[in-house]
């Protein structure tokens, strides 16, 4: 568990994991040789390269102390990703203002010192600013709001 | 393309404003006499920067200014443009969305995984301009003519590198099609930017290209590369001394890039008319005309019917030669 | 006088009451967005760059370049008032010059930072019109080999200078170059690693990635801390160092001016290692390196030379070579291809205006900064004290929006969301995004060059070492990564840059 928590054994394992998905993804196409690299060859040997790199780097942890991962602060973590996926989601459906909105609500919640009535004003703001900005302005195809 | 052959004809008839009936389309009148009424979308499916972006933004500048409403040029690249096409294929046919396109548009079926049907989904409107190409070859290898190429290439198999910008990219294209009606065989040496290909075949890294004469030319006068002949089969304005590759030993041989706007099918066919119009307009104006020269592009212009044609003629073109 | 005759086009391109309004809304914009913390020159480019079409060339790269080293001034500027890097490259500049604030000496921690940017800026400018034209004219003997030891020598310099363990940093790098190969092949078309995912086929997006990991991935970690942030904002009094600080300073300056400008050249170098390669320099060879830390005004001198000098230079590579050396640098080159011009080394010959407008643009911008900022200080920090739960949401829209109109689709956005958590779990990890960032923007270069030059030598991999220009390159990446991982060179790494956390 201990081991789980560390900051090398971390990194390790995730420079591992990303090898393995390049190998996986890529080991389908053909390598070919130097003289004729294949679309798998460069792919192949980074990913292999990655995989041998996460063991060091994982392995490190045994020759000194641990170091372990500071506390992770799940409500920022997950309102700010749910922030830009909102917003990523409205955009091409409702256009501008109202994605923005969206997003500055959701964003809001990942600091808990917020009123509800600063929240929307804030959000409204937010919304006619990035009209004007970004559609008055500086004249971006994007729509203003579209239902 | 929902016009049949026939169909087309008498539409080219109405684009030049008599008043036609087609069977498959009803013209509303009206429709055409209020468009357009909100912005209008161009698709184009490239990224930002590249010459049929240019293009389309300078046509589209013209029509805000002159129809009031706003032209909007969104850009939609990837995987050789048929990202962007499968969304003018799939957009609404109000005309409100059109698609500017470049040649390549007619290898999509056999080169990349798509939907659509280029044929079915898509009416053309306007071929607007194009260009044929130079073939150049780097100096250090003593060749001065076409024949001479081609026996060169025949005495080493496999020895001779060409530049393209990727599959089906226009240089690709060209070269392929060399390679298919002189039986050469050549290798290719594939660069994300063809100006770096240009320069490594001044450098005498590669041995030929297949580029613009605006891109080659310039070296050609300053003795660092030789121009053999031009892909197409009228002279090319960037390069008027050179003659068709298909006059110099490789009869048959036929290559041009365009740039067209086309929509989705269903578009009431005096929307049509109207857009083909108003696209032959901005084509006069002084801008694009400097434009054109500029990347040594020929004017086109042509109607509707043209275009379905030359979309026709080269959907079969290519599966002879691409779905190998 | 060739250089003579350059920089006047180069004025006379920019001294026209349009261009210098251009270059002066850049250098404030920039400004502005490096005083508020999380909002980088990145974020600013990239709303701009769909606004750059409607330009010429010459105005948009001079608005653009404006904006890239207003940002880093900015960033100065609240780095030593409050001690909050407003940008990266300022890191190293609290170190020393909040520590200046906190003595009382505020105003001449920031006379001294400007008065070191705008000498960088001066001498760099130089540099460049000296040097960029035999090194655009060493670019065209560049074939595929040596395009791809560059880039190797870039990443390799990269790793060495960054924070914290050798072998995570190269992890960092191979993760980022392996990112760098979704989407089509250049070779065969075919779809690597794309999962069937259409958006994928050009690859993920470089501002998306960016602002994922630095922008969103920084908010996050901003808001772990739940306390309320309070700024003690330093007081300024007199401005003016004295003759003896100009004395101190002199020498830091032109160390870290030459350093920078030298480091801005290799891609992967820029700003960012400039400033903290330049603090550890100085720290070195000091006679009292214990001052270091504790407000030693070479300390801020160095550094803010070096990144002035650094973010100047980083233009060659990106003009001369087409290889950006960073996420920004990557932008500017979208915003040159928006404008049909390709970078390469046609550029100083086909747009010799352009070419130069912006060496000179640089110029006046660092004039415009100098006569700009010491006034506006006191704007500047009220600017800073905008609390946080404002600001972060306007970050997040911002982000979002750039991201959009860039790539004009949703999915972008979704890479950015996808790049914020790795960001945030990166910095859990402590391995430092930079390698993998430059990893990533090189990584389909450096395949397509790499695949070229085999082609082309038909499969000898001892084309890398035979060309001469080539082999040189890979000798500086060999010997700066043996130093790195060498005993002595570690140890004096390792206090030159950890402290900086």
């Amino acid at each position: 568990m201990k081991l789980l928590t560390d900051k090398d054994f971390g990194s390790g394992l995730l420079f591992v994991l990303a090898g393995i998905a390049g190998l996986v993804l890529t080991s389908s196409f053909e390598f070919g040789s130097t003289a004729e690299p294949g679309p798998g060859f460069f792919p192949v040997v980074l990913s292999t390269i990655l995989v041998l790199i996460g063991i060091a780097v994982a392995l490190g942890v045994l020759l000194r102390d641990a170091n372990p991962i500071s506390a992770v602060a799940v409500r920022p973590f997950v309102l700010i990703t749910c922030a830009v996926i909102v917003f990523a989601l409205c955009i091409e459906r409702f256009g501008l203002m109202p994605s923005v909105f969206v997003a500055a609500i959701v964003a809001s919640f990942a600091r808990a010192n917020y009123g509800w009535s600063h929240r929307i004003l804030a959000a409204t703001g937010l919304a006619v600013f990035s009209a004007l900005l970004f559609i008055g302005a500086l004249n971006l195809p994007v729509a203003l709001w579209s239902f | 393309m929902r016009f049949s052959k026939l169909n087309r004809r008498t539409f080219g008839a109405m684009a030049i404003g008599a008043i036609g009936l087609s069977l498959t389309a009803m013209p509303t009148p009206a429709a055409a006499q209020s468009y357009p009424e909100k912005p209008i979308n161009i698709i184009v499916p490239t990224g930002p920067g590249s010459l049929v972006d240019i293009l389309a933004r300078l046509v589209g500048d013209g029509m805000t200014e002159n129809w009031g409403q706003q032209v909007i040029v969104k850009n939609i690249g990837g995987a050789g443009g048929s990202i962007g096409a499968a969304k003018i294929a799939t957009a609404e046919a109000d005309g409100y969305t059109l698609g500017f396109v470049p040649a390549n548009l007619t290898t999509h079926p056999y080169l990349y995984k798509i939907k659509y049907d280029v044929q079915a989904d898509f009416d053309p409107v306007i071929r607007v301009a194009g260009a044929s190409m130079v073939h150049y070859v780097n100096n250090e290898l003593g060749i001065s003519t076409e024949e001479e190429f081609i026996d060169y290439a025949k005495a080493n198999p496999g020895k001779l590198t060409f530049a393209t910008a990727g599959l089906g990219s226009a240089a690709n294209l060209a070269s392929e099609l060399f390679q298919t009606k002189t039986g050469v065989s050549m290798k290719a040496v594939p660069y994300k930017k063809l100006n770096l290909g240009v320069l490594d075949v001044v450098a005498g890294r590669v041995s030929t290209v297949f580029v613009s004469a605006a891109q080659g030319m310039q070296f050609v006068r300053d003795g660092k590369l030789t121009a053999l002949g031009i892909t197409g089969l009228t002279p090319n304005p960037g390069a008027p001394e050179l003659k068709p590759i298909a006059e110099l030993g490789v009869p048959g041989y036929e290559f041009k890039s365009w740039f067209g706007f086309i929509t989705p099918s269903g578009v009431p066919s005096d929307i049509i008319a109207k857009l083909n119009a108003e696209v032959l307009r901005q084509t006069k104006t002084e801008a694009f005309q400097q434009a054109l020269s500029k990347a040594g592009l020929e004017l086109i212009a042509g109607s509707p019917e043209e275009f379905a044609d030359v979309i026709d003629a080269e959907l079969a073109n290519w599966k002879g030669i691409l779905s190998k | 006088m060739e250089l003579i005759n350059n920089l006047s086009l180069g004025f006379s391109a920019v001294l026209t009451g349009q261009n210098l309004l251009f270059s002066f809304f850049g250098v404030l914009l920039g400004t502005l967005i490096g005083v508020l913390p999380g909002l980088g020159p990145l974020v600013a480019i990239a709303v701009l760059l769909p606004f750059t079409f409607g330009l010429d060339p010459v105005s948009s790269m001079i608005m653009l370049a404006g904006i890239f080293y207003g940002a880093q001034y900015g960033g100065s500027t609240t780095a030593i008032l409050i001690n909050l890097p407003g940008e990266a490259s300022s890191i190293v500049t609290t170190l020393d010059g909040h520590e200046m604030a906190k003595r009382g000496e505020a105003g001449k921690a920031l006379a001294t930072a400007a008065i070191g940017s705008f000498f960088a800026g001066c001498v760099a400018t130089v540099l460049i019109g000296v040097f960029a034209p035999p090194l655009a004219e060493l670019a065209f003997q560049f074939g595929p080999a040596e395009y791809f030891s560059l880039m190797v020598c870039g990443l390799i310099v990269s790793v060495v200078l960054a924070n914290g363990s050798v072998l995570k940093a190269i992890g960092m790098m191979v993760f980022g170059l392996l990112l760098g190969l979704i989407g089509t092949d250049e070779m065969t078309g075919l779809q690597r690693m794309t999962l069937d995912i259409p958006e994928l086929s050009d690859g993920l997006s470089v501002a998306a990635i960016a602002m994922g990991i630095f922008g969103l991935g920084e908010i996050m970690r901003n808001l772990e801390d739940t306390s309320k942030r309070e700024f003690s904002v330093a007081k300024i009094t007199s401005l003016m160092p004295t003759r003896e600080d100009m004395k101190l300073i002199f020498a830091p300056m032109v160390r870290g001016t030459f350093l920078g400008s030298f480091l801005g050249v290799l891609p992967g170098g820029g700003a960012l290692l400039a400033s903290f390669s330049a603090y550890a320099l100085e720290k070195k060879i000091a006679k009292d390196p214990s001052a270091f830390g504790k407000g030693a005004i070479q300390g801020v001198a160095a550094p803010e030379s070096a990144n002035n000098a650094g973010a100047q230079t980083s233009f060659i590579p990106m003009l001369t070579l087409g290889i950006p050396s960073n996420p920004v640098m990557a932008l500017m080159i979208s915003a040159l291809i928006i404008q049909g011009i390709e970078p390469g080394p046609a550029v100083i010959n086909d747009h010799p205006e352009l070419f130069w407008g912006i060496i000179a643009s640089m110029w006046i911008g660092n004039l415009m900064l100098l006569v700009l900022n010491l006034p506006l200080v006191g704007l500047w920090v009220k600017l800073v004290s905008i609390p946080y739960k404002f600001l972060f949401p306007i970050v997040i829209v911002f982000a979002c929006v750039g991201v959009f109109s860039i790539n004009n689709t949703a999915f972008a956005v979704l890479t950015m969301a996808a790049f914020g958590v790795l960001g945030y779990v990166l910095k859990k990890l402590e391995c430092e995004a930079a390698p993998m960032i430059l990893g990533f923007i090189l990584g389909p270069m450096m395949e397509g060059h790499m695949q070229r030059a085999l082609l082309i030598s038909g499969g000898e991999v001892s084309i890398f070492v035979r060309e001469p220009i080539s082999a040189g390159l890979l000798a500086v990446a060999a010997i700066a990564l043996i130093a790195a991982v060498l005993p002595s060179v570690r140890q004096t790494r390792k206090i030159a840059l950890v402290e900086e956390d």
